[in-house]
C-alpha cells in the first residue's frame, strides 16, 4: 500500500507538467494510470517507481516467448571476404595474392575449392551443423571505397546519399513495441548508425562497468538518481537540449535494468567478453531485440595474414562464448550477422596488405539459419575495374531477408524499397511467431524436449506443438527407437540430407528435380553413403576440382578424410579411376576404416558430446560397413544418454 | 550601415559559451553593453601566440604516461588559457586533421601535430594543409610512409581529399589512384637504429616520376602541388566551403544553407585562405548572434569536462583525467578514426551519459576548497531561490523553469531529511542538465 501512495504522488507530480497527460489520466476511467500501475507490478515493485518512465514509453515488458532476437557484428575497416570464405582451389587467386594466397588444405573445407578461414574452428562446425549461412559477393552496390561513406550507406541500409540519419535496425526498434533496451551496443558507449532511430531505443554500454545512477537504496544517491530520472519526461524533440536532458533520465533507467549483465567471469579474449556480454543481456529478458558490437582492425592495408589469423580467431573466440552463454530458451530465436563494408582488392600490394576492394563475404549463424551459400562465389575470372570481387548481391536483399523472415517486419518501410529475398532460415515458411500457440507450450515437458532435440537432430528444425503431441506417448512409452527411426528415415530428414550433400560437395542449393530424384533413392532404402558417392562421381563434381584424376583423388582425400593426400594413396588411387571408374574410388573412400572411424566419432560427438569408448568405436567402425550411418546415429539417439542431454 | 548592436546578458553568455570555457557570472557581465566587433576583437587574437613548450621530456619514451600527460596538461590548457578560442581552434583542427596516438605510437610527434593546430592552424589554411601532411603524425597514421611507385597505398590520398579538403563528390576513384601516386616517396626515415623515426624524407626512388592525371590535368604531379590544386586551383570552392561550412557548425549551430557557406567560402578564398579572417567572419555573422543558435551545440566531453574544472577551480591528476575522460568518449589525442569525433547526438548515449555523470560525481568531493555552492546551504534561502543561486554558480543565468524545479524539489527533500548531500547532489544534477551540456 505504501508503494502503490508513493507512486501516485510520484504519477501526479509527473502529470502536473503536461496538460494532455492531466486530460488522459483523468479522463474515463484513468486507463493511463491503471496501466502504469500494472506494468510497474509486471516488472516488479522494488524498481517499481524507475520502471515507470520505461514502460510509459514501452507499453511491453519483456519479449513475448516466440519473439526474435537480432545480432549484428560488424568487422570495422573492410574484412577481405577472400581470407574467410577462401577459393583454395582456384589457380588465379594463388596468382594475385601471391604470398599471400592461402593453400589448399591450409583452411577448414567447406566445399569443394573452398575453406574457411583456418582460426574458424566454432563457425565450421557450426556450418557442418548447418547452422551457418554465406553470403558471398555481397555489398553495397551503389557505395564507393571509401570506409565512411560506404560504412554509413552500409548501416543505414536506405539508397539516398547522403546516407540517411538512422539506421536499417534503428528503424526496425522504431516500429515495435520497446524501451531504451530494446537495442543494446557493446562498444565505448556510443550508438552506430545501423541503431539509430527516432525514438528513444538503444544503450550503449562500455565493455567495461561504468553506470551511473543504478542506486536505489543508498538515500542520498536514491534521491539524486530519481531527480535525474525525471529528465526523461517531458518532450523529445531532436534539439539539442531535449536529446541532452533526456538522455540522463533514460540514462538511469537503463543502470537499474542491465546492470547484471556485468557478471561475466573469466573470459578468453575482449571479443569473448563483447560476446558474453550480449549473452548476458539477452539471458537477463530485459527486452534487448536487436544487439550490435564490433571488432576492430580489419583495414588491412599491412601484414594482412598476421592480423587476420589474430582477427579471426578473436571472431571465432566471440561467437563461441555468446552461443556457449546463451540460454537454452533463446537458442532457437537468435540469430547473428556478422557483416562488413566492403570487401578488399584482390591483388595484394607490398605491404603484405590488401588495398579497399567491393564484394565481401557476410555470414549468419544460428539454430534457425538455413546452413549454406548464398550469393556469387568470388570469380576471379569476372573482377571488375579495379580487380575487386564484383558486388553480386546488395546488401539489402540481406536486410529484407532479416527484416521480413526472421523479425517479421515490413522491410519495405524500413528499407525504402523492395529486394528480393534470400531463402537465409530454416523455418522460412512459419515467420516469428514460429510456433502456434495450441502448443500451450509455455510449459516445455520432459518427452517434449527430447522430441525437439531429436527433430534439430534429424530435421535441423525444432518440433511444432503437433510433433510433440505426435510422439510423446512413445517417448513416455519408452520406445524411443519408434520415434529414432520414423525421424530418421522420413521424407523430410532425406531432403535435408539431399540438400546437405549439394551444399558440400557441388557448392550449390539443389535444384527441384535433382533434390526429388535422390528422396526417392533414399527412400527406396539406398544407404546415403552411396548417395554421397554419386555425388562424388558426378561430372560436375570432377570438372569443379580441377577436372583431372590427380586433382579429383586429392579433393576426396580433402572431402572425405578430411586431410592431405599421402604419396602412395595418391598414386593408387589415380591409377584406378580410370578402371574402376570415380563413384567406385568415392565409395571405397567411403568404405575405408579411416573414414569409418572418423564419421564414428563425428556422430558421438554431434549427438552425445563425446569421444566413443574404444569398444563402441570399434564395434560401429564394422558395423557402418553394413548398416549406414544413420543406424548408428538412430541408436545413439535413442539412448538414455541422449535423452538425459535434451533436458538441459 | 547596420546599426551597432549592444550584448545583452544572454549575448554575452552565449558568446563566451562558444569561444571560451566555463565561464563566470562576473566575465559574462563583464561584456554587456560592448560591441559585437569589440568582444571579437577581444576574443580573436591578432597572430596566433607563440606555442607553449613540449610538457613532458622529449626524451622520454613512455609513450602511453606521455599521452595521459600531454592529454591532461591540454585540458588544464583549456581551463586556464588567457586566449580560449586558441584552445578551441586547436580542438577543431584536431577533429579536422585526425591523427591519433593508437597508431602513431608516439607522443613527442603528435605534439608536434598538436602545433601546428595552435599556430600554423590560426594562419593560412594551404600552408597547415602542407605542413600537416607531411608530419610524422600524419605521415604514419595514414600510412603515407609506405606508399611507394608500384605498390601505392592509397589511404592518405583518399582521406586528403575526401576528409581533408574538398570532400565526397569532387573527385572520382581515378582520382585517388593519381593523387596516391603523386605522394608516393614522400615518407619517414624509419628504422634507425634505435626507433622507428618519423621525421620526414622524400625518397626519389620509390616516388613515381610518371605522368598523373588528376582531376582532368596530366602532367608529373607531386605531393605539395596536389594541396595547391585542391586548396587554390580547381577544387578551391568546395574546399573552401567545405572548412568554412565545418567551421560554422562548430560555431554557430549544424545545417547552414547553401547560400551562407558560400558567402563565407567567399571571404575566405578572398582572404587568401586566412583562417583567422574566416574566424572573426563566423563569430561577425548574423546567425551567430540569431536566438536560434543559442543552445544548439552539445558540448564535447573535454569542453564540459574543463567548463566544469575552471568553474570549481579543481585541478586533477593527469592520470584521473584519462580515466574520467575515456567513458565519456573522447581521449585527446586519441580519436576513434580518421573520421574523428562527430557531433551533438553522436556524444549521447546512454553510456556516454553515465560517463558525464560520473565525471560530475568525482569532482563534487573537491567542492569544499573553492567554496562552490556554498550559498545553498542556508537553509532560510527559499529552495526556488537557492537553485537560481546554484546555476548562476555554473554561470547558467536563464534555467528553465523545469530545471529550476527539479533542482529545488532535490534540495527541499534533502533540506526535509537533513540530509548532509544538499551541496553534491546539487552539483551533479545541475552538472547533468541540459543548460550545463549544452552550449
Amino acid at each position: 500500500m505504501i508503494e502503490r501512495d508513493r507512486d501516485d504522488v510520484m504519477i501526479d507530480r509527473w502529470l502536473r507538467d503536461d496538460p494532455e497527460k492531466v486530460a488522459a489520466a483523468h479522463g474515463p476511467a484513468g486507463i493511463h494510470r491503471r496501466h502504469f500501475l500494472q506494468g510497474a507490478l509486471a516488472l516488479g515493485a522494488a524498481s517499481m517507481i524507475d520502471m515507470r518512465w520505461l514502460t510509459e514509453r514501452a507499453g511491453a515488458a519483456p519479449l513475448a516467448a516466440d519473439d526474435r532476437i537480432f545480432v549484428a557484428i560488424e568487422l570495422t575497416g573492410g574484412n577481405d571476404g577472400l581470407d574467410t570464405l577462401i577459393p583454395t582451389g582456384t589457380g588465379r587467386y594463388h596468382d594475385l595474392r601471391k604470398g599471400l594466397a592461402r593453400k589448399p588444405g591450409a583452411g577448414r573445407p567447406i566445399s569443394p575449392g573452398w575453406e574457411l578461414h583456418p582460426a574458424m574452428k566454432f563457425v565450421s562446425e557450426q556450418y557442418a551443423a548447418g547452422n551457418v549461412a554465406f553470403v558471398e559477393g555481397v555489398g553495397d552496390s551503389a557505395g564507393n571505397r571509401s570506409h565512411f561513406v560506404t560504412m554509413a550507406r552500409v548501416m543505414s541500409g536506405e539508397q539516398t546519399l547522403p546516407a540517411a540519419p538512422t539506421g536499417w535496425l534503428g528503424r526496425y526498434l522504431d516500429g515495435v513495441p520497446g524501451t531504451v533496451l530494446s537495442g543494446i551496443n557493446v562498444d565505448n558507449g556510443g550508438i552506430p548508425l545501423h541503431m539509430k532511430g527516432r525514438s528513444p531505443r538503444v544503450t550503449g554500454l562500455t565493455f567495461d562497468k561504468r553506470m551511473f545512477g543504478a542506486s536505489t537504496t543508498n538515500a542520498p544517491m536514491a534521491a539524486l538518481n530519481d531527480a535525474v530520472l525525471s529528465q526523461a519526461q517531458g518532450p523529445r524533440t531532436e534539439s539539442a537540449m531535449d536529446m541532452a536532458r533526456t538522455v540522463f533520465g533514460d540514462s538511469v533507467s537503463a543502470a537499474r535494468q542491465i546492470e547484471p549483465v556485468y557478471d561475466v567471469g573469466e573470459t578468453s579474449s575482449p571479443m569473448a567478453h563483447r560476446m558474453t556480454l550480449l549473452a548476458n543481456a539477452i539471458n537477463l529478458d530485459v527486452g534487448g531485440r536487436v544487439l550490435t558490437t564490433r571488432l576492430n582492425g580489419f583495414d588491412a592495408h599491412q601484414s594482412l595474414i598476421a592480423d587476420h589469423d589474430r582477427l579471426m580467431a578473436e571472431l571465432d573466440a566471440g561467437l563461441a562464448a555468446f552461443f556457449g552463454k546463451l540460454d537454452q530458451r533463446f537458442a532457437d530465436r537468435v540469430c547473428v550477422l556478422v557483416f562488413s563494408e566492403f570487401g578488399r582488392r584482390v591483388g595484394a600490394n607490398t605491404s603484405g596488405g590488401v588495398d579497399h576492394g567491393a564484394g565481401s563475404t557476410w555470414f549468419l549463424v544460428g539454430n534457425r539459419v538455413r546452413g549454406g551459400r548464398y550469393g556469387t562465389p568470388a570469380d576471379m575470372s569476372r573482377l571488375d575495374r579495379q580487380g575487386d570481387v564484383k558486388i553480386d548481391l546488395d546488401i539489402r536483399s540481406v536486410y529484407a531477408s532479416v527484416l521480413s523472415t526472421w523479425l517479421g517486419a515490413d522491410d519495405r518501410e524500413i528499407l525504402g524499397s523492395s529486394w528480393d529475398k534470400l531463402d537465409l532460415f530454416a523455418d522460412a515458411a512459419a515467420p516469428a511467431p514460429s510456433r502456434p500457440p495450441s502448443s500451450g507450450g509455455s510449459t516445455p515437458t520432459p518427452a517434449g524436449n527430447y522430441v525437439d532435440a531429436l527433430h534439430l537432430l534429424f530435421l535441423h528444425r525444432s518440433a511444432t506443438a503437433d510433433d510433440v503431441a505426435k510422439w510423446t506417448p512413445a517417448v513416455k512409452r519408452g520406445d524411443r527407437m519408434a520415434v529414432t527411426n520414423a525421424l530418421a528415415v522420413s521424407d523430410e530428414w532425406a531432403g535435408a540430407r539431399v540438400n546437405e550433400l549439394y551444399r558440400t560437395v557441388l557448392g550449390r542449393d539443389a535444384d527441384a528435380r535433382g533434390r526429388a530424384h535422390w528422396v526417392g533413392i533414399i527412400a527406396k532404402g539406398v544407404q546415403l553413403e552411396k548417395v554421397a558417392a554419386d555425388f562424388y562421381g558426378s561430372p560436375e563434381y570432377f570438372q569443379h576440382n580441377g577436372g583431372t584424376n590427380e586433382t579429383f583423388v586429392d579433393s576426396l582425400y580433402r572431402n572425405i578424410l578430411g586431410r592431405a593426400s599421402d604419396r602412395s594413396g595418391r598414386k593408387h588411387w589415380t591409377s584406378v579411376v580410370g578402371t574402376i571408374g570415380r563413384t567406385a574410388v568415392a565409395a571405397s573412400f567411403y568404405a575405408s576404416i579411416e573414414s569409418r572411424r572418423s564419421r564414428v566419432s563425428a556422430l558421438y560427438q554431434e549427438i552425445l558430446g563425446r569421444n566413443p569408448d574404444a569398444g563402441g568405436h570399434r564395434y560401429w567402425a564394422d558395423a557402418l560397413l553394413h548398416t549406414g550411418d544413420v543406424t548408428l546415429a538412430a541408436q545413439l539417439a535413442s539412448s538414455e544418454e541422449f535423452y538425459r542431454r535434451s533436458q538441459r | 550601415m547596420p546599426p551597432i548592436s549592444l550584448l545583452t546578458e544572454q549575448d554575452a553568455a552565449h558568446f563566451l559559451r562558444r569561444t571560451a570555457f566555463g565561464p563566470t557570472v562576473d566575465e559574462i557581465r563583464a561584456l554587456v553593453g560592448l560591441p559585437r566587433a569589440a568582444v571579437v576583437e577581444l576574443a580573436v587574437p591578432l597572430v596566433a601566440p607563440p606555442a607553449p613548450a613540449f610538457p613532458v621530456d622529449r626524451n622520454r619514451t613512455d609513450h602511453w604516461a606521455m599521452h595521459t600527460e600531454v592529454a591532461g596538461w591540454w585540458v588544464n590548457q583549456m581551463v586556464t588559457s588567457p586566449t580560449p578560442i586558441v584552445e578551441h581552434l586547436a580542438l577543431f583542427w584536431h577533429n579536422h586533421f585526425v591523427s591519433g596516438v593508437d597508431k602513431v605510437e608516439q607522443m613527442d610527434v603528435m605534439w608536434d601535430q598538436h602545433v601546428l593546430f595552435r599556430t600554423v592552424g590560426l594562419g593560412n589554411f594551404t600552408e597547415l594543409t602542407k605542413k600537416v601532411s607531411l608530419g610524422g603524425a600524419m605521415l604514419r597514421y595514414l600510412d603515407n610512409e609506405v606508399n611507394r611507385a608500384g605498390t601505392v597505398q592509397e589511404n592518405f590520398g583518399r582521406e586528403l581529399m575526401e576528409l581533408f579538403t574538398c570532400g565526397v563528390g569532387h573527385y572520382s576513384e581515378d582520382d585517388v589512384l593519381a593523387m596516391s601516386r603523386a605522394w608516393t616517396g614522400h615518407g619517414t626515415v624509419g628504422w634507425n637504429g634505435t626507433k622507428h623515426d618519423l621525421t620526414y624524407r622524400f625518397r626519389p626512388e620509390h616516388h613515381d616520376h610518371g605522368d598523373k592525371t588528376l582531376f582532368g590535368i596530366t602532367r608529373n604531379w607531386d605531393a605539395t602541388a596536389t594541396i595547391d590544386e585542391l586548396c587554390t586551383g580547381s577544387k578551391a570552392i568546395p574546399t573552401s566551403k567545405r572548412i568554412a561550412k565545418k567551421l560554422y557548425e562548430y560555431f554557430i549551430r549544424p545545417n547552414p544553407t547553401d547560400a551562407t557557406v558560400s558567402a563565407l567560402a567567399k571571404v575566405f578564398r578572398d582572404s587568401g585562405l586566412d583562417m583567422l579572417t574566416l574566424v572573426r567572419a563566423v563569430l561577425l555573422h548574423e546567425d551567430f548572434w540569431s536566438l536560434a543558435s543559442r543552445r544548439t551545440i552539445v558540448k564535447h566531453p573535454v569542453h564540459y569536462m574543463a567548463d566544469v574544472l575552471r568553474l570549481t577551480s579543481t585541478s586533477l591528476e593527469p592520470g584521473s583525467m584519462r580515466w574520467l575522460m575515456t567513458p565519456m568518449g573522447q581521449v585527446l589525442f586519441d580519436p576513434p578514426d580518421v573520421s574523428g569525433w562527430g557531433d551533438n547526438d553522436y556524444w549521447l548515449s546512454t553510456a556516454t551519459a553515465w560517463g558525464r555523470a560520473d565525471f560530475a560525481q568525482r569532482i563534487r568531493w573537491n567542492l569544499g576548497d573553492a567554496g562552490f555552492l556554498t550559498a545553498i546551504e542556508d537553509r532560510s534561502l527559499p529552495a526556488d531561490q537557492a537553485a537560481r543561486t546554484a546555476f548562476a554558480e555554473f554561470g547558467v543565468l536563464d534555467p528553465s523553469v523545469e530545471s529550476i524545479t527539479r533542482v529545488a524539489d532535490q534540495i527541499t527533500l534533502l533540506r526535509n531529511k537533513h540530509s548532509w548531500a544538499v551541496r553534491p547532489n546539487v552539483f551533479t544534477l545541475i552538472c547533468v542538465s541540459p543548460e550545463v551540456q549544452v552550449r
